[in-house]
């Protein structure tokens, strides 16, 4: 999984083809929404951006931001905007040094944003309150004749509440693979954990959401 | 309910890494929103990214500059230091310049090693000229003019090569001095009013004066301390 965005379209465009497939006419609208990410690779952005090119500077914040964002929401909470912001002063002091592929900048932004947030922890003494009850997401198990409205209920907004509900290493090992577009080795470098950690975290994060959306049945119960 | 077995990890892989599947169509759903592009508000700094940019690349390319200009000046000064060090070199193995390792030159530093210096002075006889002399005088190591002539008309009186006196250069002051006149006489006349200037380079050898005298060196009559050209300790 070297290529996130393509990795994401491809998730978008999987779930239009099996909305398109499914018999709800709410669902395919509510599908449309979602727009795949640019599938270019970004790699190309980068070098020029390290040349000054400023407009490739712009494609790269574009395409990164919203995930850091969200991946510092889970660290810092409220404070994701400020220490995302340091980050990409962070970003654009060093991108003249950094020499790789889009995976490993997606890596290298991410450690950076990571390390931002453990720095401003460490300063304000605190971890961040839980965003989002995570009984407010069992709303979201569908029943069969709510299935429609369950999966227009499926929001960015919703999806990113229910994974922030997790337990916090499940949590930030979904939001790093699903994402940032991390694959499983780069996000257990990120996390300083062995790789097999970081993909049973995953898995389990990934478990607890189909239990939450009605997709599976729930772990410890007949 | 709908609900399958729990996931296996392979099927987390494969939702994680996106590969196209019909299984657990809400839960893919949902990592697709959560990976969904930023929407207006999540994009609202990058106005200020984009100004931190041109900062930096701004910054970076001073920072480039000074490090060109650093390199440049270094190496300047580096040509400039070599050049002076070679000119230097230069000069002073030809002569213009006293160097360290050259002694024939007239250097002011020996004149603290000149025994011509007030005190040697004071031994001979009063009212010399050198005697009269003033300290950046005394420190001079040439004699002065008086007492060149004098030393050269003793010099002259017992040279058996007396016929060349007017061409040798060695009685150069004594010939001007005398302006004409008869060398023998006046030099008689002068020893005669003035038995010794300074009381010192009676020169028993003109030959060797004009090559000794630019010398910082004693009259070997006088300190007989230390060999010509050697600094004595005093």
């Amino acid at each position: 999984m070297d290529s996130s965005p393509g990795d994401t379209g491809a998730r978008a465009a999987a779930a239009t083809v099996h909305n398109h497939c499914s018999e709800s006419g709410g669902e395919e609208r509510s599908v449309t929404e979602v727009q795949p990410r640019a599938t270019t690779d970004l790699s190309t952005a980068v070098h020029a951006a390290a040349r000054g090119d400023e407009s490739a500077f712009g494609r790269i914040y574009t395409e990164l931001q919203p995930g850091l964002l969200r991946y510092l929401r889970l660290l810092v909470g409220g404070d994701a905007e400020d220490v995302a912001s340091e980050t990409w002063l962070h970003i654009v002091r060093d991108l003249h040094t950094f020499r790789g592929d889009e995976a490993g900048f997606r890596r290298w932004t991410v450690t950076i944003a990571r390390h931002r947030a453990m720095d401003h922890l460490r300063h304000h003494q605190r971890r961040p309150a839980q965003p989002v009850p995570v009984e407010e997401m069992l709303d979201l198990a569908g029943r069969e004749d709510t299935a429609a409205s369950a999966m227009q209920t499926i929001t960015t907004g919703s999806a990113l509440a229910m994974i922030a509900a997790l337990p916090p290493d499940q949590a930030e090992a979904v939001l790093l693979r699903a994402v940032i577009g991390l694959d499983a080795r780069a996000a257990a470098q990120v996390l300083g954990k062995r790789s097999g950690a970081v993909r049973m975290a995953a898995h389990r994060g990934l478990r607890r959401l189909a239990e939450l959306l009605g997709e599976a049945a729930p772990e410890a119960r007949p | 309910m709908s609900a399958r077995p729990p996931l296996n990890p392979d099927d987390t892989d494969r939702l994680l890494d996106g590969e196209p599947s019909a299984a657990y169509p809400r839960l893919r759903r949902a990592l697709a929103e959560a990976a969904a592009p930023g929407d207006a508000s999540e994009l609202a700094g990058l106005a200020a990214a984009m100004t931190a940019y041109r900062q930096s690349a701004a910054a970076g390319r001073g920072r480039r500059r000074g490090t060109l200009r650093r390199a440049l000046a270094f190496k300047i000064a580096a040509v400039v230091a070599a050049t002076a060090v070679g000119g230097v070199a230069f000069a002073a193995s030809t002569g213009v310049l006293p160097g360290p390792f050259f002694r024939p030159s007239p250097p002011s530093t020996s004149a603290p090693a000149s025994p011509s210096a007030p005190g040697a002075s004071a031994a001979g006889p009063g009212g010399s000229p050198s005697a009269s002399a003033s300290p950046s005088q005394a420190a001079m190591p040439l004699p002065s003019t008086a007492a060149k002539v004098h030393g050269q008309c003793r010099s002259y009186l017992s040279d058996p090569g007396k016929a060349k006196a007017t061409t040798n250069p060695a009685y150069a002051e004594l010939v001007a001095a005398a302006a004409g006149r008869d060398l023998a006489a006046f030099c008689t006349r002068l020893l005669a009013a003035q038995p010794s200037p300074g009381g010192q380079r009676p020169n028993p050898d003109p030959s060797k004066k004009p090559e000794k005298s630019p010398h910082a060196v004693p009259s070997p009559h006088r300190s007989g301390d230390a060999p010509d050209g050697v600094t004595p300790a005093r």
